[in-house]
């Protein structure tokens, strides 16, 4: 099993994604062609799996390309265009095939970003060591500079990964509406063979797919990639998927007016759909909702630049086994090996970063961060099963760690742990601590951390909050077709459906309780 | 006195009445002043440039309006329909919105002097049918040969590319359509089989000039072999389509995490392994037995091709390379459907019991690389029932455009051989109805309802007005010498080359039927709807914008 194809959709999404890929941009080793004596250094990461080999056909120069489709809405590209191979743009000579006038509209255009112009430089100034050029970005840039994610993006992107979306008018609102997203999905599909050309491409690529893993914002795409996983698993059934869907701000019990309402019914929509859809699903809670605490006394995340670097250093450090050269786990197990004891395929994310030197027990029990759990969910829960990736752990740490885990009391077959090395921090990074002498800064390179995939029992109240949001809404028996343009009797399935999946949970919270405490009174005997 | 809806959300705004319908007037005919150079084979090409500085180029009013950002509500409800029109029947976008926007101009004629906007839009309503009902006896029932035809798909394209182009592509276009037209059907009771125009693969290669686009009496797809060792031509080859994934697939007890040595996990690939291996043996054998010769034979050597739609992975190539077998992997899923068709055989979901019945048959199937795009051709086959259509060209622009513009062309074509007749273009319809409108409907229409006929009559003189304007002529001159020709009992429609009345029957300039038809009937339906608005709302964002600003 080897590649994994990536779809991103939405604003915050492709923030965090345009990070990621970031990061997968600095596992490169770019071999020194001076010194050809001195062995490359062996990367850690098989750049195959996440990037696709292309020829350019004007030079014949090799491309490497991240393997990912990319939807946003066209505004949200910035000043990106799909040029790789230099015949966007009007260098060339315009031969328009007509004996007429032509007209030109025009729209202002969009300079390239600080950060872009640097990378430029950088790249004609060979000269200039790099750790000069960390050092003039870091005097220079400002986090608030950043106004597109792809200001920030340090890779190249492939004409077929940019899908542009015509952007809805000023008046229209199509956060949370439903059926507006599986409309858009439709017509974009009709017109542009997105499923039978674009996708299917991606696919004809890989010589033995792991699966796609996917990332979107749930209230303005959920319906959209609702959608197109429906289709998706129609044509192949097998496939493995791995999603993280980015759910809105709004919190279900606070929904009281018909926005809110239609966005947070839009959430439920999209959580119940994943689990037929999906093979696992990570849901992360927006970053307004992020409770502060001592995880976050270090950290500033009041931007989307920010908060999206955090939730992806977290999401490429748990996913980062799938890509490790010569690693055994793929998509489907790390889903599987998670999803394992509840039949739900639904986990959460949690994570440090950074992790201090040197670590105290406090790192894993008060500095870890849960990205999914429902706010004020604090009740005691059983962990079911666990997949943690450390980041730049010494000796010292991970014999730490591992006294903490057998404390914890989780059953060794459930829970795994890779370390690895330290997270690539590239300049493209944010300055996410308050004090930027700390690392993470721009000059440090690299970053301790320490993510978390994990189900517990307390995944059931993803679900339960939903639910009786949604019964106290079919309760009020306001004109709910109206507003979000979904019968009241599907409203009412939509609510059975969730509690089934929170008694799933809570069924099997009991048996492995049980099980567990049987367990601890044969060992008092 | 304020509205209800303001009592209830002190934020909404509301437009009324007279307002309301000035708001109407002036999106519908903002958005016709858009439009309004696209008209016709000597409207303006448009050339958008984004804020990325990508270009897009369009003549066509579908792509355009796709492409703008509207705001203006009621234009945003304008083109929505107007677009709808487009995906129905393949062309008349910007005459729709041409239309609504003059429908609302004539009848702001008549408002301003105290005529009630019901009253108009009753005139409209008759005016339509009369329309409609004129229609039916301005068409004609033309003998649809391949010559006529070629004028018709020539009249699409010759308002979306240059002359040269033009010309050369209707012929390629009649010629697809033609050859995936399902034959007529042999006894009276049965009914024609519509034309499935996806059975025409159109498929675009960056590369040389656009003037390289042509037809490929066979399939065109946008892969080719995965392994170095397979043959990159082969001539006088058997096809297997097949529908079987020859990927390597583990159990669900495999898994990662379970096993502690390599060994181990290597042991049970080996043996799942061999499952996926011994469907490939089997294509394997087939492949033998069909393919088989004597060494002396003085027949030509068969060859043997795999088109899949699931996937192969390397061990599974390898096996197939090493047998002589051309081998493509992630096939469109509709070109299983059109391979069938291209070179016979049928699809197969499973590779046991394979007989030679299900194959198809090709004279060279040859990949052709281009960069990183691998291209496939599937040719000299034996009557093929579908067809491709490949379009060239130097950049994404450019094979856009011509592929907008081929698709406007086919469904021209299609649209002219299910309605089986046509309608002089070139302005002269809307001539002709205008004046017959204004003359025995306008008669024959009781009191005010009068004038609403006469709008509509004055209304769809925009469509000849505008194509004189494009075409750079006096549009009061063209107009009544058009009007006195009509006037005379003959067809006569605009030659945008003279500025001069023509025949359009003798120059071959002929529209659709049923594009006329759902023209009238969008427009009217639009017109209406934005005349009988009482009020307008909203509570949304932004607030209401009367200029008709975009």
């Amino acid at each position: 099993m080897k590649e994994i194809i990536y779809i991103q959709a939405g604003s915050l999404a492709n923030y965090t994604a345009q990070h990621f890929w970031n990061t997968q941009e600095a596992y490169f080793t770019y071999g020194d062609g001076d010194n050809e004596g001195e062995e490359q250094k062996e990367p850690l990461v098989d750049h195959d799996i996440s990037f696709r080999e292309g020829v350019s056909p004007k030079s014949g120069d090799v491309t490497y390309c991240p393997r990912a489709l990319i939807f946003d809405w066209k505004g949200n590209f910035g000043a990106l265009r799909p040029d790789l191979y230099d015949d966007a743009g009007e260098e060339e000579e315009i031969r328009n095939l007509w004996n007429g006038d032509v007209v030109e509209y025009r729209q202002e255009q969009i300079p390239k970003s600080k950060y872009q112009e640097e990378l430029e430089f950088a790249g004609e100034d060979v000269d200039r060591s790099e750790d000069d050029g960390r050092e003039r970005n870091a005097e220079k840039r400002n986090d608030s500079d950043i106004r597109f994610w792809s200001d920030y993006s340090r890779v190249y992107y492939h004409p077929r990964s940019l899908q542009k979306l015509a952007e809805p008018a000023d008046w229209q609102d199509p956060e949370g509406d439903w059926n507006y997203g599986q409309d858009l999905f439709r017509g974009y599909d009709h017109e542009n063979d997105l499923m039978d050309d674009t996708l299917r491409h991606f696919m004809e690529e890989c010589d033995a797919l792991q699966g796609i893993q996917l990332i979107n914002d749930s209230s303005s795409f959920g319906a959209f990639v609702d959608s197109m996983l429906t289709l998706l698993k129609d044509d192949h059934p097998k496939l493995t998927c791995l999603t993280f869907p980015f759910l809105s701000s709004v919190v279900p019990g606070e929904a009281l007016d018909n926005r809110a309402m239609r966005i947070a019914i839009n959430d439920a929509l999209c959580i119940r759909d994943l689990k037929s859809l999906s093979t696992l699903s990570v849901p992360l809670q927006s970053s307004s909702l992020w409770n502060p605490g001592a995880w976050s006394s270090d950290l500033q995340f009041d931007n989307t630049y920010r908060a999206s670097a955090i939730l992806a250093s977290h999401i490429e450090s748990a996913t980062l086994p799938l890509r490790t050269k010569g690693s055994v786990v793929d998509l489907r197990d790390l889903c599987d090996s998670v999803t394992y004891p509840s039949n739900v395929p639904f986990a959460h994310l949690s994570g440090a970063l950074p992790v201090p030197i040197p670590i105290t027990d406090a790192v894993f029990d008060e500095r870890m961060h849960d990205f999914s759990k429902v706010d004020g969910a604090d009740r005691p829960s059983t962990v079911y099963a666990r997949r943690d990736v450390s980041r730049g752990f010494t000796g010292r740490d991970r014999i730490r760690y591992d006294a903490w885990q057998e404390k914890s009391g989780i059953p060794i077959t459930l829970y795994d742990i890779t370390h690895a090395p330290a997270l690539p921090i590239p300049t493209s990074f944010p300055g996410i601590l308050r004090d930027s002498s700390l690392p993470p800064s721009p000059t440090a390179g690299t970053a301790r951390c320490l993510s978390s995939l994990y189900s517990s029992s307390a995944t059931s109240e993803i679900f339960s909050v939903r639910a009786s949001f949604i019964d106290d809404c079919i309760k009020r028996k306001r004109d709910m077709a109206g507003i979000v343009g979904i019968e009241i009797d599907e409203l009412r399935e939509l609510a059975n459906d969730l509690w089934a999946m929170h008694d799933a949970y809570h069924d099997e919270g009991d048996i492995s309780e049980e099980g567990l405490e049987e367990e601890h009174d044969d060992e008092e005997e | 006195m304020s509205s209800s809806i303001e009592l209830i959300n002190p934020k909404a705004e509301s437009v009324r009445r007279s307002a309301a319908l000035q708001v109407n007037t002036t999106g519908a005919m903002g958005l016709a002043n858009v439009v309004k150079g696209n008209l016709g084979p000597r409207g303006t090409l448009k050339m958008l440039v984004d804020g990325a500085g990508q270009i897009k180029m369009t003549k066509d009013g579908k792509v355009l309006l796709s492409e703008m950002q509207i705001q203006n509500p009621t234009a945003a409800m304008i083109a929505k329909t107007a677009v709808a029109q487009d995906d129905q029947v393949g062309d008349g976008t910007t005459s729709v919105v041409l239309l609504v926007g003059e429908l609302l101009k004539q009848a702001d004629r008549y408002i301003s002097e105290g005529v009630h906007p019901t009253v108009i839009a009753e005139g409209f309503d008759l005016a339509k049918k009369e329309a409609l009902a004129f229609l039916d006896t301005f068409k004609q029932s033309a003998t649809l040969d391949r010559a006529t035809l070629i004028n018709v798909a020539h009249t699409s394209l010759a308002t979306k590319l240059d002359n040269a182009l033009a010309k050369q592509l209707a012929a390629d276009i009649v010629d697809a359509v033609l050859t995936i037209r399902p034959p007529p059907p042999t006894d009276e009771s049965q009914f024609q089989e519509p034309i499935d125009l996806h059975m025409i693969e159109i498929m675009k290669m960056q590369h040389r000039v656009a003037s390289d686009t042509q037809l490929v009496r066979g399939l065109v797809m946008d892969h080719g072999g995965r392994h170095p060792d397979m043959p990159k031509r082969v001539e006088n080859a058997y096809i297997l389509t097949l529908n079987v994934s020859l990927e390597y697939e583990k159990t669900e007890v495999n898994s990662g995490f379970f096993y502690s040595s390599a060994e181990q996990r290597e042991k049970l690939v080996e043996s799942e392994r061999k499952f996926t291996d011994a469907k490939c043996r089997k294509i394997v054998e087939f492949k033998n037995m069909v393919c088989d010769q004597a060494v002396d034979s003085k027949e030509k050597k068969k060859n043997f091709v795999v088109i899949n739609q699931k996937g192969i992975d390397p061990m599974s190539l390898d096996i197939l390379a090493k047998n002589g077998i051309l081998a493509l992997r992630r096939a469109k899923r509709r070109n299983m459907e059109r391979l069938q068709l291209v070179c016979g055989g049928s699809a197969q979901n499973s590779v046991d019991d394979l007989t030679p019945d299900v194959l198809g048959w090709a004279g060279l199937v040859y990949e052709h690389t281009l960069g990183e795009e691998k291209f496939t051709f599937v040719e000299d086959v034996k009557e093929p029932k579908s067809v491709t259509l490949l379009i060239k060209g130097p950049n994404a622009y450019t094979t856009q455009r011509i592929q907008d513009a081929l698709r406007d062309g086919m469904r021209a074509v299609k649209n002219a051989l299910e309605d089986n007749a046509l309608v002089p273009g070139a302005g002269a319809f809307e001539v002709a109805c205008a004046g017959h409108l204004a003359g025995s409907v306008k008669k024959s229409a009781k009191g005010r309802v009068k004038m609403g006929v006469q709008a509509f009559a004055d209304a769809l003189l925009v469509i000849p007005k505008t194509l004189a304007m494009n075409g750079g002529f006096d549009v009061q001159d063209a107009i009544v010498a058009l009007q006195d020709e009509q006037a005379e009992g003959n067809v006569v429609g605009l030659d945008l080359e003279s500025g001069e009345p023509c025949d359009p029957t003798v120059q071959g300039i002929w529209d659709n039927y049923r594009v006329k038809r759902q023209m009238l009937h969008s427009c009217s339906v639009i017109a209406v709807n934005l005349l009988s608005t009482d009020e307008i709302l909203r509570a949304g964002r932004s607030s209401l914008k009367p200029d008709g600003q975009q």
